[in-house]
């Protein structure tokens, strides 16, 4: 049985797998990862940054590997290694994290827009209306699913710029004295660093996607050595404009850094940030639905239309069930969590039985 | 045998019974003394040039020797002369214009000779994509002057001209223009297909075919760009696209196309590369603050009141004490009065219609601004987005462009900042779904192609145009060949 | 197309959020707190509106109300006017000087967790009743403007360093350095002055540094872009510097701190006869000589009321790993100072 080949007017250039791997990672960690990294590691966080950034490229090194060398994405893979059926149920678990993906990070956005902007918006229809909107684009097709990717970060770019106006009032004598604190404590600060990292697995995902997927695998490295930066300097701009304790005490870092901001024609520039903000979050969504349809679809043969319906609906579902900060803390971790096993245990995992796989198939041949 | 001559004579009546009943219809009857024949013209009078068969048909048919219809070929100094057997052929050469000639011992061969009456509108300026610099010729009403307008700019014989019947009833002429070594092969297949399942009965204009043929008809967005300037479309041939030439049309289409294309005017091309990089960017500029600038008007006063200056406050707040309706009425208020002024205007003659823009403009502004029912700010908002969406240089453009306002006004009103984003997520979705016959419609920007954008948001100078777009996928991407190793210059050589 | 239709209706009926239109509403621009004389309540607080003329000359509006939340006090407000408060404008916070004696973290801490309330908010305390200070009638352009801008160009061209909600905020909850605040007098009912720098201790008020004290604060605590100085020299002559441009740098060991501070600057006026290459010198030592001596005094002046606003203890962890503040604490009673300055005029101005 073998599988068809995606045709190559579906597929995209090797080079936007750097915003698809980007677009996907930066999402809603970023408005208050400070705060998570510097309760472990202090103002050394930034280090764990650096590090977390580079076991991911090792991760990204096997994604490739394994990818490769089943010749497909995951479910290829699995079937590679555990033959069709266990094959198939290995996968359907990843409908269950992706779907959760989807909803933690759809229901942390709207949680932010009730806090900083409309505290009486409804969660239900502003869902509603954005899973329209995702419909919308993936019914468009992969193509469009990577084509909101690449405006999902290169428009909202000039966001970064905004956090230039804290470096006035920020004291960069605060990250000092470096490695004050034990390399235990900075490993800690990398652990939950990596689930701001955690999204760029999904090429395990769309791998077959790619034209020539050989020579995406720079630009995939290139995306999270630039998300690392990214994180980094924000992280340090960041450190620098809180003292320790107040940071301690801010939920959305980088909103309140926002606070800051002054422009002539714009007194306060967080709530045309929250609003930009959507577009950032618009592909981190749409890529784990269409992952999850596309998965539906491999698994349970079941077209991506239907799939992508049911997906949606049962978002909207479970969307109504989160109505307390708690809840979506806990979903949050939890996700956090999947996300940090699934990438950093479970894909070595798959890459070591890939390889025993490969191995022994190549000695039945002999 | 003789059934078989009734039965056609028959025929023969009955689609003349049909012709009969209208009054253009002739049918003259006429004697060779020389030969002894009598022969027939048939024609409709109204497609006639009368001259023609005075000067040109009857007296060489009448003095000279004439026996059988092959022999018009000689002597009748037309160009078109033909002579078939067919009888079906008979009324639809009638419409184009043809005088039928036939033979009393010859029923079943018809001789057509071309007489058509051509109504030409003299050769005007531009009036929608006049520029200053550069040609003044503008496409007219009629195809065969306007393919002489086009091969006149190529004279090649790789520009190849392909022509379709289309409508069931207005039988138009369309044509396909491509050049031969350059277009791609399957948009010109796809263009082919597409116009030959046109199924309308009555195509009066190219916006027909535009709609006809476009790959998605329910967007607002027009996806074969329209223009009225020979220059443009000999341009855009030697890059390789496709042009559609309609009779009875002065806008020509031209296919595929880009969103950025839209913006570009032809005098781009006239103006030094500098300049011209400047005033795409303006446009664009233009087009943005067009379409949002009265949506965040709304939203900010809506409900992010923190984000106005505190200077500005005082402006605003004093603008807007009186005014007793909400920030997003006030707004659809003067919008809808604009378009309404807009619609007034081109509707009218020329001259009543700048009456009306100015007693529009400065009466009704002022009055509705005195009376309380807008704001002077909004006044001057709204009449600068007026403003700025006429620089769009495509007339289309600006219709789309004067749509999108409405629907980022409602969600301005209903989520405010939050809700132009969304808005425009809508927006971005749906420009990244269409296509201009199968190719990207927002390319260069996405998918993102560096060497295309030499010629998109920015225009870089000819010498480093050398390729022809990478969409296009045409046969030689290479227009000219660079020079190799310029030797370097140095100060004072 | 009418499912779309559809979708819009029922997100225009469901999704709408409350408005704040603009001519709506009374945004609270400026605050202020003063313990309240009833002790049932925790303090009395005043909110400033402005409202615009046609002329657009402002009216300043304000409301009084008690009780022991901000909140409190903005329900009460919101009986008292015609239309709904919101926080978002808020440019001014003034702290009455009894409440700042007993601590105002609890208020500060409300506007940080409030998101409507900006950064860059200025938190200031009063010498009299906050509620009298906004109650004058500063300038045309409203009451808290007045101040704002009032305050904005003495951190820009004047002695005060740089300061706000979130600096105060920050310094406030940093370990090892105290808040300042701004301290404002009025002085008639048109006018309003500056008068020195309330130094607190965690959040409560201990000392009020005098005007003439802030020159060398700042050249302690922040960098000088553009500051003005006049040096008495010894014939009785005047000389003002200006655009004084100035960075300090702290060094500190276990018991000692060295203070090193580099100021440039132009000579502006001279009231002498020749401004030599001499007298230029001797302005230098002058200079040098006074800020030492000052900022000595000011340091010691810290030290023995048990307040770091020049953050000490902060520089010395960010200068010694593993650092202890517990034992900080102590040695900061004992710790030694030494200030070096160093001035370099550079300009005399367009004549000899």
């Amino acid at each position: 049985m073998k599988e068809q080949p995606i045709p190559e007017r579906l597929q995209i250039s090797p080079f936007l797998v750097f915003f698809m791997v980007m677009s996907i990672q930066i999402g809603i960690g970023v408005l208050g990862y400070q705060r998570i990294i510097a309760m472990d590691a202090g103002y050394d966080a930034w280090i764990s940054i650096l590090f977390a950034g580079g076991c991911i490229h090792v991760i990204i090194w096997m994604i490739y590997k394994i990818c490769d060398t089943a010749g497909g994405d995951i479910v290829t893979a699995h079937k590679y290694i555990a033959g069709n059926f266990i094959g198939k149920a290995l996968s359907a678990i990843f409908i269950g994290y992706f779907i959760l993906f989807s909803l933690t990070v759809l229901r942390t956005f709207i949680e932010v827009i009730q806090v900083w902007m409309f505290p009486e918006i409804n969660t239900f229809w502003f869902a509603f209306a954005f899973m329209a909107l995702c419909v919308y684009i993936i019914f468009g097709g992969f193509r469009t699913v990577v084509g909101i990717s690449f405006f999902g970060l290169v428009l909202p770019a000039y966001l970064i710029l905004t956090f230039g106006w804290a470096i006035k009032f920020s004291n960069f004598y605060n990250l000092l004295p470096i490695w004050d604190h034990s390399i235990k404590e900075l490993l800690t600060a990398s652990y939950h660093m990596s689930l701001t990292f955690i999204g760029f697995e999904s090429i395990i995902f769309f791998y077959p996607f790619i034209k020539e997927p050989k020579k995406s695998q720079k630009w995939a490295h290139l995306a999270v050595l630039t998300t690392t930066l990214i994180y980094t300097t924000l992280a340090i701009i960041t450190f620098a404009y809180f003292s320790e304790e107040q940071l301690s005490k801010q939920i959305w870092a980088s909103l309140t850094m926002w606070k800051i901001v002054e422009m002539p024609f714009v007194e306060r520039f967080e709530y045309i940030g929250i609003a930009n903000w959507n577009l950032i979050i618009l592909p981190n969504v749409c890529i784990s639905v269409w992952i999850v349809s596309r998965l539906i679809k491999r698994v349970f043969n079941i077209r991506q239309k239907v799939g992508v319906f049911f997906i949606v609906a049962v978002v909207l579902f479970m969307i109504i069930f989160l109505d307390t900060r708690d809840k979506i803390n806990m979903l949050n971790d939890s996700v956090g969590k999947m996300g940090f096993i699934f990438t950093f245990i479970y894909i070595p995992l798959l890459f070591a039985a890939v390889m025993i796989a490969k191995k022994l198939k190549r000695g039945k041949k002999k | 045998m003789k059934n078989k001559r009734i039965k056609e004579d028959i025929q023969h009546k009955e689609w003349e019974q049909s012709f009969i009943k209208s009054k253009d219809f002739k049918k003259i009857f006429y004697y060779n003394q020389k030969t002894d024949v009598r022969f027939g013209l048939t024609f409709m009078a109204t497609l006639i040039d009368e001259n023609i068969i005075q000067d040109g048909i009857l007296p060489n048919l009448l003095e000279d020797e004439f026996r059988e219809i092959e022999d018009i070929k000689q002597l009748v100094p037309v160009a078109d002369v033909q002579v078939c057997d067919d009888p079906s052929l008979i009324e639809q050469k009638l419409m184009n214009g043809y005088v039928m000639l036939t033979i009393e011992t010859e029923l079943k061969h018809f001789g057509f000779i071309a007489a058509q009456k051509e109504i030409v509108r003299g050769l005007s300026q531009p009036e929608v994509e006049f520029s200053v610099i550069g040609p003044k010729e503008a496409f007219v009403e009629s195809m065969g002057q306007n393919l002489n307008l086009i091969r006149k700019r190529l004279p090649v014989k790789e520009l190849i001209i392909e022509e379709f019947t289309l409508g069931s009833l207005s039988k138009t002429s369309v044509a396909m223009l491509y050049m031969e070594n350059i277009t791609n092969e399957d948009n010109i297949n796809t263009v082919r297909q597409r116009l030959k399942n046109v199924k309308f009965d009555a195509i009066t204009d190219s916006s027909y075919i535009v709609q006809l043929i476009s790959d998605n008809s329910n967007s607002p967005f027009p996806q074969l760009l329209d223009t009225e300037r020979p220059d443009r479309v000999a341009g855009i041939l030697a890059e390789g696209k496709i042009a559609i030439v309609v009779d009875g049309s002065p806008h020509v289409l031209i296919t595929p196309t880009t969103l950025v294309e839209f913006f570009s005017s032809f005098e781009d091309y006239f103006l030094n590369w500098i300049l011209s990089s400047f005033f795409r960017l303006i446009r664009l500029f233009a087009v943005a603050f067009s379409i949002l600038v009265t949506p965040i008007y709304v939203a900010t006063l809506s409900y992010h009141y923190e984000l106005i200056p505190k200077d500005l406050m005082s402006t605003l707040i004093t603008s807007r004490r009186e005014i007793p309706l909400p920030p997003i009425l006030e707004a659809l208020f003067l919008e809808l009065t604009i378009e309404l002024l807009r619609e007034a205007g081109a509707r009218l003659p020329t001259k009543v219609g700048q009456t009306i823009g100015i007693v529009g403009g400065i009466v009704i502004g002022t009055a509705s601004v005195e009376a309380g029912l807008t704001s002077n700010v909004l006044l001057i908002i709204v009449a600068l987005a007026a403003l700025a969406s006429f620089t769009t240089p495509v007339y289309r453009m600006g219709n789309t462009i004067r749509l999108l306002r409405f629907p980022f006004l409602f969600f301005a009103e209903l989520w405010g900042l939050l809700g132009i984003v969304f808005c425009f997520c809508v927006l971005l979705t749906h420009l990244t779904r269409l296509t201009s016959l199968g190719r990207p419609f927002l390319e260069p920007l996405y998918p993102p192609r560096v060497v295309d954008m030499k010629d998109a948001l920015i225009r870089l100078p000819f010498e480093k145009q050398s390729r022809r777009p990478i969409y296009l996928r045409t046969k030689k991407p290479i227009r000219f060949s660079k020079k190799k190793a310029k030797k370097q210059k140095d100060i004072d050589e | 197309m009418k499912k779309l239709l559809l979708i819009c209706l029922v997100l225009l009926l469901s999704g709408c959020v409350d408005k704040e239109i603009l001519d709506d509403i009374n945004i609270e621009v400026g605050v202020g707190y003063d313990l309240a004389e009833d002790p049932k309540d925790k303090y009395r607080g005043t909110i400033l509106f402005q409202e615009f003329q046609p002329d657009k000359s402002v009216i300043n509006r304000t409301f009084s109300g008690n009780g022991k939340l901000r909140q409190d006090l903005i329900i009460d407000v919101t009986r008292q006017s015609s239309e709904p408060v919101v926080t978002g404008g808020l440019k001014v916070a003034v702290f009455g000087p009894k409440i700042s004696k007993l601590g105002i973290y609890d208020l500060i801490d409300s506007f940080q967790r409030d998101p409507s309330i900006g950064a860059r908010v200025f938190v200031i305390t009063s010498e009299d009743k906050a509620e009298d200070l906004l109650k004058g009638e500063y300038g045309t352009r409203g009451n808290s403007t007045y101040i704002y801008n009032l305050i904005q160009h003495n951190i820009e061209h004047r002695d005060i360093p740089k300061t706000n909600l979130h600096l105060a905020f920050r310094n406030y909850h940093e370990r090892g350095r105290d808040m300042f605040l701004p301290r404002l007098k009025k002085i008639a009912n048109d006018k309003v002055e500056l008068i020195g720098i309330s130094l607190f201790e965690k959040d409560k008020e201990v000392d009020i540094l005098p005007l003439e004290d802030l020159f060398f604060f700042k050249l302690l605590v922040d960098k000088y872009s553009e500051g003005n100085f006049d040096v008495q020299l010894k014939k009785g002559d005047l000389a003002a510097i200006k655009s004084i441009k100035s960075t300090h740098k702290i060094k500190i060991t276990d018991n000692h701190a060295a203070i090193n501070i580099n100021i440039e600057g132009i000579v502006r006026e001279y009231t002498g006869t020749k401004l030599t290459t001499a007298v230029v010198k001797d302005v230098e030592k002058k200079l040098e000589k006074k800020v030492e001596r000052e900022c000595l005094k000011l340091l010691k002046k810290f030290q023995e009321l048990g307040v770091d606003p020049v953050g000490l203890g902060q520089i010395k962890k960010t200068q010694h790993r593993n650092f202890d503040y517990k034992k900080w604490e102590d040695d900061y009673k004992t710790l030694g100072f030494e200030v070096k300055c160093n001035v370099n005029i550079e300009e005399t101005g367009i004549i000899e």
